[in-house]
């Protein structure tokens, strides 16, 4: 699996390059290494780069359950917040097919809790659904934005991901 | 050093020749070592030039690798014969990289080599001077790509180091399948979690993952039947990352345990601390949350 051809090196948003990672599920303490790594260079304090991390690292171990296809890790530093995808293939094995992802509810079920405590952990969750799988984005800005609760909004396509964001 | 494998590695370096292109896989540093050094050292004897490029492994390492045994670096460096270059530190290339530069690029270093009078180029690259040059993986791969259709027929050879730590077992694969020969210990890499017997319970060393859970129930369950007097203390103090199925090991012990004992989680990071609060967890069913680590202290911590 290799990156869209738009992540080759020369893509920059102003925060650095777009660093992507296909993986697969003995990889998950790489995942973990570049999230941190991006999330150290934007300057993320506190607790916040742990909160990414972990939350990143349960989004992709639900994407890479035994017997799926590779997915693909996009991180996407920008002044101010780093963007982290995780992108999981529609294969009928993949743990994070969209319909098995949880509701808010569903803290203590899994497989659905990771999504539930990235959502609790990040400023802002999004998932997006189109042909080729499920993409998660998890966006963490340098300081916590203003708590004032949302609604959830789950219902997405790949092409509008950057639009909605929820924190429960 | 297990001697099977030191034998193969040297034996593997001992096989390449004008036009190999090696992809030589291994989390072993001595293993590793051993490599380069072989590497190095019979592309000196040959009469080659031999180019080094470092990314995450760096001159120091090189140098270090090199001085034992009798390779001479520093005079083979002061005579043309062993150039190395830190590609973080000193790049390549000008402006933005491309594959289709730095193919160019080798290519001439080939004929610089046999103009300066040497029987040909040896090339030793640790594959993540990429990273250190900002170079995305898959141009990475493009580069890779193009070298290995260029080695035959030129007095020239590549031997590509890839870390298991540092690539992913996708971006591993798909470099073993572009070159035709594959060397080295493999795609394993250590084991990410340490747990030692402390007086009062455990103490978790690294990072505990879906990769390290059954060592980790193992762990509790040895640890709460020889603490069986008292409060089970778990020291997170050098737990660098905790997965959700970590803290639910260590919650599910907790309730496990005799009703008058607890289990006491010691210096938890705040990102551990955040979740079992947001779980409910913290302070219910006999798991109890002590001595606070500062935020941002990652050493020590838990994720």
């Amino acid at each position: 699996m290799t990156g869209p051809k738009h992540d080759r090196a020369r893509a920059r948003t102003g925060g650095g390059p777009v660093e992507v990672l296909p993986f697969g599920a003995s990889d998950l303490c790489l995942v973990r290494a570049v999230v941190r790594r991006h999330a150290d260079a934007v300057g993320l304090a506190d607790d916040r780069p742990d909160c990414l991390v972990l939350a990143v690292h349960e989004i992709a171990a639900c994407a890479v359950t035994a017997g799926s296809k590779p997915a693909l890790l996009r991180c996407v530093p920008r002044t101010g917040r780093v963007v982290c995808e995780i992108h999981a293939s529609s294969d009928e094995h993949n743990g994070c097919r969209r319909r098995t992802f949880p509701r808010l509810t569903d803290k203590h079920e899994t497989p659905g809790r990771g999504l539930w405590i990235a959502r609790a952990l990040c400023d802002e969750v999004e998932v997006a659904e189109c042909a080729e799988g499920v993409v998660v984005r998890m966006t963490m800005h340098l300081a916590a934005p203003d708590p004032a609760p949302r609604l959830p909004q789950d219902e997405q396509t790949c092409g509008n991901a950057e639009a909605g964001a929820e924190r429960p | 050093m297990d001697t099977s494998q030191a034998g193969a590695t040297v034996a593997a370096v001992g096989s390449m020749a004008y036009g190999s292109h090696c992809c030589f896989v291994s989390a072993d540093d001595e293993i590793v070592r051993l490599a380069v050094h072989s590497y190095v050292r019979d592309g000196l004897s040959a009469d080659d030039r031999v180019l080094c490029l470092l990314g995450r492994r760096d001159r120091t390492w090189l140098m270090s690798t090199l001085s034992e045994g009798p390779a001479w670096p520093a005079e083979r460096e002061a005579d043309g014969s062993l150039v190395v270059v830190d590609v973080g530190r000193t790049p390549l290339w000008e402006g933005e990289f491309s594959p289709e530069g730095m193919a160019e690029t080798f290519f001439a270093a080939v004929d610089q080599a046999l103009a300066d009078g040497f029987r040909g180029l040896r090339v030793c690259g640790d594959m993540t001077w990429g990273r250190a040059g900002g170079v995305a993986y898959d141009d990475l791969h493009e580069f890779e790509r193009l070298a290995g259709l260029g080695l035959p027929g030129r007095r020239a050879m590549g031997f590509c180091l890839y870390d298991p730590r540092e690539f992913s077992s996708v971006q591993v694969d798909a470099q073993e399948r572009l070159h035709p020969i594959v060397a080295g210990t493999g795609h394993a890499r250590p084991p990410s979690l340490q747990v030692t017997d402390t007086t009062l319970g455990l103490r978790l060393i690294g990072e505990a993952d879906v990769a390290t859970h059954a060592l980790l129930e193992e762990a509790l369950r040895r640890a709460a039947l020889a603490q069986s007097g008292h409060d089970l203390v778990v020291d997170l103090s050098a737990l660098e990352f905790a997965d959700l199925g970590a803290m639910e090991s260590l919650y599910r012990t907790a309730g496990a345990l005799a009703p008058h004992r607890r289990l006491v989680l010691r210096a938890a990071g705040p990102a551990v601390r955040k979740v079992l609060d947001l779980l409910g967890w913290s302070g219910a069913g006999g798991l109890i949350v002590d001595g606070d680590r500062p935020s941002g202290e990652r050493s020590g911590g838990t994720q």
